[in-house]
């Protein structure tokens, strides 16, 4: 009798456990559990005119995507420009012109410092709001007032680009000048949407594509929440709107049949997965389940079967080591720096990263228009030395330390060539990453040795954007000054006696007669370049200024940074491009 | 001390070493105890020779050797995407995960030795309040605590060793009070204690040896597992600082090139879980030894 | 009566040390390098929030990350939310709240766990009887052979050989994602691998010894069949324990584990928390740290009470009973402490 019991008891034990598994499981909320629906559809037509269709599925970072506000940086670049918010333009498919986007055409004055935006007629938002200018007014700013995004932790002042040049923008940013209507952005009246710039900018129109210039949906955000963001309250403008959102593991899009293109609009569903390796990526690829995956590109040299697929994008990131205040004085010293930077052979840095190429100056020249090897660091350990000895420090060079947040390659490879060079000892510090937040502009320490950083930077591959925006006039400037200037500027900055105007002419002014003069000189040449209207005269001044913060070396390019993608062969339309959204998927679809 | 009451506990002692022969004994017809104990002999003895068995440095570059495969001359384990010697990293990886798993062991044996002995002898106020803090310790997440202790001491060997410590103390300290309690109403404790053995002598000469035995299951457990907590640290970026290796970013960089170049994880997890393996196998014979009575 | 009164003190120190780990934690943070704030800026590889913000910018930041208030003030301010459920927003989600990222994680991980421990329990019982009535036969040796594997594989190794094997491999199931039941299958068997050989091998050893308890013994001898015995005798009384084991467990794996979560992309719990510690996120961490630790405690009550349900000499030990003494004499163990000790091996497999 016991026996039986037992076996009924075991039985209801099992059972009981089984169904509380499919219980539990029915409760778990699969990311993806409306989509059976839509796989059925999906190989139909080609998007051409026939409507959305069908569902892919890409993975491009084994990041979250902790937020979709465009105002400050975040992984939102990475998705919102691509289908969920559109700006006034796109870029074409070679990243290097704009095309019409929200704004059906646009006309310049003469003098090429107003833009005249003409928006596009019957555009709506996913809810049927029409899409005005002034929507894209308050969108703008918003960007640029300086708690716009709700006070994060990097809003507006780092996501804006100065390079765009628009007129009273960045003191506006700064709050230098809280008067809004100073700034060239008006729209006067639904249609038309007026900017003015501080002078001509050949690259205005393409830096208006970049992510931060999207526009939003003004009755959704205005209450200042974020609760905007959550799927049953996304308002878009662009080809996709949110259907799903788990940020740690997916985000899944369907076409917007508000969308003015919607019949252009080539797939139903995209879905960006979230937060895989590089060897789970391969795997789901080779095996059907994803369609776009960013692959590791060493595994892709090996295999034979994946190199038809494979697609390098050239990098729009740049990797760099930054000198760090404190630590041995000879970092003052630019001979020094400069012999640390001619000494990297960069060739060998960037075999580690198969898809990158040697970092030789801080614009990435095999994507920024207009590059000239002229500026390129040569790899010269006999010059290095010889910079060394004039320094005097021959016999007694200084350790030299490495920061970084997280272990990789080029690290150790960096380091092995300065030992070689300098025959001293090189420490790598790879911190946790508050360690890393907190000491990073820090002065170092250790008086016996020379600290860099090391870091990334990305942007839209124009000229004006990486010398204006991306190691701009500011930071050459702050990064050129000593220790103790330093920290008075600091001081300065967190003085709460002034404020506003009056505090940014301070600032300014401790900035100026602080900095290294080759970095004022380069803040001159930097900006006055911004105003020559003649194209070649332009790129000159440019290039001489980018020439001398090279030289400067306070920061030293190591890598360009790319990757590589593999695409399977069904999907067309793919165009991946030198900006963070890689790609707008309205253009996508899967052949028939 | 008077010889009378040297005599009666010297020859007390011989039951105790007759004792331990028989365990040794037990242990030793263990075959795989004993292999396992041979594998981790000759694994501690490598790890302590490291520098001089491996055939390079861990962190010394060979450039235009990168991803040599096993078996290539100067390199049997093959070379990495730096063209370090897989080998000699897999050699220091181990010296790194022992160090750290054997000491953090060690200090929390100690910890718990004192908190152990101190709740299950003195108890009362004493054993409520240590007992109260190893609650908290229990529901809190221990690596948590190792997440921040790394932080806050940097990526050090002395930190994760810590971080270890401070997760495993716990439980051996309330597995040496349960068996100080166990061994209180013991009858030769109580014989010990007839016999004018008092306070301190009454633990260290009757309770300690006594408790050996669960002491030193947990601690041939408790080694594997600081080895795995070690390298899961490392995955997630916790671990020692690089380049030092370690098992876990030797996995984890080696799990990246798995469609590639399998030997980068290979060779770091087949070492690993046979260590693993081995630790497990000497406890168990350990415990077979210690726990199981003759049937 | 006494089972009240019991009740209410342990759910009473359950409170108190969930006090204690929240200051703990709290401390832990005011201590750990860094800010959410300026690791954020690392990560975006930004440079201007240091130089360019302007005062009401930084005004803003301050107050959102509670530094416009003294620190004991933001820790009350926290704790008061945490009694009125609404611990607020997480830093790095702004979009949730940090009871929305429990109430959408702790499910998926809690799933996960149960599967788990049920598959574990499925397949680890039988094979530890097994190995303990065959003992020292090929199925001994060989069961615990592989127990002993399992228990060295770390789930991210054992998960890792699992997408080699069932998804690049052969193509069986998705690696990766969580859009239907066929992406728990393989996180569920590498979150089971190791519990399976905890438990096969603590099975075997329960059921050996109570094969050689007296009763057994003296039933063998008057000649009891041997299936009755197992039944009747050995196997009841060498199940109870499990539950002490499987309440932890299954608290520790419900969690979430940060490994497997990551290789499968499972939207579970564990890579929350641990990016939440990484990041200095306040409201997350807290949260779930409280809520791990709460749910730990939970579940080692009721293991305690379900024990305490199942033997009465576990009822003694825990002063359910007027017997207490008495019990405790004849027993000399204590089997509430012995349980704790199991727990302490079960845990240190899941980081």
């Amino acid at each position: 009798m016991d026996h039986s019991d037992l076996r009924v008891n075991r039985r209801l034990f099992l059972g009981g456990g089984v169904s509380a598994v499919a219980l539990a499981l029915a409760g778990c909320g699969f990311d993806g559990s409306s989509s059976s629906a839509d796989s059925a559809a999906g190989g139909e037509g080609n998007g051409n005119g026939g409507g959305p269709s069908g569902e892919v599925r890409m993975h491009f970072t084994g990041a979250t995507i902790d937020s979709l506000d465009p105002h400050y940086v975040n992984n939102a670049m990475i998705v919102v420009p691509s289908g969920l918010l559109e700006g006034l333009v796109f870029s074409n498919d070679d990243g290097t012109d704009a095309i019409p986007a929200a704004a059906e055409s646009w006309d310049v004055s003469e003098d090429a410092t107003t833009y005249t935006f003409h928006m596009r007629q019957g555009a709506t938002w996913s809810n049927g709001d029409p899409v005005t200018a002034h929507d894209a007014e308050w969108s703008f700013r918003r960007l640029l007032t300086p708690t716009g995004a709700s006070t994060h932790y990097a809003a507006g002042a780092s996501s804006y680009l100065n390079g765009l040049g628009i007129k009273g923008a960045g003191d506006h940013l700064a709050g230098a000048n809280d008067d809004w209507d100073s700034v060239g952005i008006a729209a006067t009246d639904d249609d038309t949407l007026v900017i003015e710039l501080e002078s001509p900018n050949p690259d205005f129109l393409l830096l208006m594509s970049h992510y931060s210039m999207v526009l939003v949906h003004p009755p959704s955000l205005e209450d200042g929440g974020q609760d905007w963001m959550q799927p049953e309250n996304f308002v878009g403008n662009g080809a996709y709107v949110l259907e799903s959102w788990e940020p740690t593991t997916s985000l899944r899009m369907r076409a917007n049949d508000q969308y003015w293109d919607y019949e252009n609009v080539g797939l139903e569903t995209v879905e960006l997965v979230l937060g895989m390796d590089g060897t789970a990526s391969l795997a789901s690829f080779t095996s059907g389940d994803i369609d776009v995956a960013v692959a590791n590109a060493a595994t892709v040299e090996q295999r034979e079967d994946l190199q038809d697929k494979a697609m390098q994008v050239p990098g729009y990131t740049m990797r760099y080591i930054q000198r760090m205040w404190g630590g041995h004085e000879a970092s003052g010293d630019q001979r020094v720096r400069r012999a640390l930077s001619l000494a990297l052979d960069r060739e060998a840095i960037a075999a580690v990263g198969p898809a990158d190429e040697p970092g030789v100056s801080l614009i990435p020249g095999n994507v920024v228009p207009g590059w000239d090897e002229s500026i390129a660091v040569p790899h010269d350990v006999d010059a290095a030395r010889a910079l060394i000895d004039e320094a005097g420090l021959t016999g007694n060079m200084p350790k030299l330390r490495l920061q970084f947040n997280f272990d990789d390659p080029w690290l150790s490879i960096l380091a092995d060539q300065w030992r070689e060079a300098f025959d001293t000892e090189v420490i790598i510090d790879v911190l946790e990453a508050g360690v890393h937040s907190e000491t990073r502009w820090a002065p170092h320490e250790d008086e016996d040795t020379i600290s860099y950083y090391g870091g990334t930077f990305s942007g839209l591959p124009t000229m004006v954007n990486w010398v204006n925006n991306i190691f701009p006039p500011d930071y050459v400037m702050q990064f050129s000054m000593s220790t103790e200037d330093w920290q008075a500027y600091q001081e300065l900055e967190a003085d709460e006696s002034i404020s506003g105007a009056e505090k940014a002419t301070v600032l300014r002014e401790k900035l100026r007669s602080a900095a290294d003069p080759d970095a004022v000189r380069f803040a001159d040449l930097a900006t006055e370049a911004m105003t020559i209207l003649d194209d070649e005269e332009r790129l000159q001044a440019y290039l001489e200024a980018a020439a001398i913060r090279e030289e400067m070396a306070y920061t030293i390019p190591i890598a360009w940074v790319g990757r590589t993608l593999v695409v399977g062969d069904h999907i067309s339309g793919f165009v991946p491009r030198p900006s963070p959204e890689i790609t707008y998927y309205k253009y996508m679809s899967i052949d028939g | 001390m008077t010889s009378a009451e040297v005599t009666p506990s010297a020859s007390d002692a011989g039951k105790p070493r007759s004792e331990m022969s028989r365990r040794i004994g037990r242990f030793r017809r263990n075959r795989l105890a004993v292999v396992g104990l041979i594998i981790v002999a000759i694994a501690c003895l490598s790890a302590l020779f490291a520098p001089v068995i491996a055939p390079y440095h861990y962190a010394t570059l060979h450039q235009g050797q990168e991803f040599l495969p096993t078996g290539s001359p100067g390199h049997i384990m093959g070379t990495d995407i730096l063209g370090r010697d897989v080998f000699s990293r897999v050699l220091y990886s181990l010296r790194t995960a022992l160090f750290i798993a054997i000491v953090a062991e060690l200090l929390s044996l100690v910890i718990s030795f004192v908190v152990g002995l101190v709740a299950g002898y003195k108890g009362g106020k004493i054993d409520q309040w240590l007992m109260a803090g190893t609650d908290v310790m229990f529901a809190f997440p221990g690596y948590l605590f190792a997440v921040l202790l790394v932080a806050v001491l940097g990526r050090s060997t002395w930190a994760v060793i810590l971080a270890l410590t401070i997760a495993s103390w716990v439980g051996l300290s309330r597995l040496l009070r349960a068996q100080i309690l166990r061994l209180k109403s013991m009858e030769f404790v109580e014989a010990g204690r007839a016999m004018g053995a008092t306070g301190w002598t009454l633990v260290m000469r009757y309770m300690v040896p006594g408790a050996m035995g669960p002491v030193l299951v947990s601690t041939s457990f408790g080694i594997p597992a600081n080895m795995l907590a070690e390298s899961g640290l490392a995955i997630l970026g916790l671990g020692v600082a690089p380049p030092m290796p370690s098992v876990g970013t030797m996995i984890n960089e080696g799990y990246r090139f798995v469609q590639s170049f399998p030997h980068l994880i290979g060779w770091p997890v087949v070492v690993f879980v046979l260590i693993m393996l081995a630790f497990t196998w000497v406890g168990d014979g350990v415990r077979d030894a210690f726990d199981v009575d003759e049937s | 009566m006494k089972v009240v009164t019991f009740v209410v003190r342990r759910v009473l120190r359950v409170i108190l040390c969930l006090w204690v780990v929240s200051l703990l934690t709290w401390t832990l943070l005011q201590f750990a390098p860094g800010d959410f704030a300026s690791i954020q800026a690392v990560g975006g590889g930004t440079v201007g929030l240091a130089q360019e913000a302007s005062a009401e910018q930084r005004a803003g930041l301050q107050a959102r990350y509670g530094d416009d208030i003294p620190v004991w003030q933001q820790y009350t301010q926290f704790m008061a939310g945490v009694l009125t459920g609404d611990m607020g927003p997480t830093y790095r989600y702004p979009h949730l709240t940090v009871e929305q990222i429990i109430a959408r994680a702790f499910p998926v991980s809690a799933g996960l766990a149960i599967g788990a421990v049920v598959l574990s329990v499925v397949i680890a019982v039988p094979l530890g009887i097994l190995a303990a009535v065959r003992r020292r036969t090929i199925w001994d040796t060989g069961t615990m052979f592989v127990a002993t594997l399992g228990h060295g594989l770390p789930n991210y190794l054992a998960g890792l050989v699992l997408v080699l094997i069932f998804s690049a491999g052969l193509g069986w199931l998705p690696p990766f994602g969580w859009r239907g039941p066929e992406n728990a299958i393989l996180p569920i068997v590498a979150l089971a691998v190791s519990p399976i050989a905890i438990l096969a091998r603590y099975v075997r050893n329960s059921v050996l010894e109570n094969l050689r308890e007296e009763y057994v013994v003296a039933a063998k001898a008057k000649g009891g069949k041997f299936r009755t015995i197992m039944g009747r005798h050995v196997l009841r009384n060498s199940m109870m324990p499990l539950v002490t084991v499987l309440g932890p467990m299954f608290a520790g794996l419900a969690t979430g584990t940060i490994f497997v979560e990551s290789i499968f992309g499972v939207p579970g719990l564990g890579r929350y928390f641990t990016e939440a510690a990484v990041q200095r996120d306040m409201p997350l961490l807290m949260g779930s740290t409280l809520f791990f630790a709460a749910l730990l405690m939970v579940m080692n009550l009721a293991v305690d009470l379900i024990y305490a349900a199942l033997d009465p000499r576990v009822r003694a030990s825990l002063n359910l009973t007027r017997t207490a003494e008495e019990a405790l004499k004849k027993d000399g163990a204590q089997p509430a402490a012995s349980t704790s000790t199991e727990r302490t091996s079960q845990s240190g497999g899941t980081l």
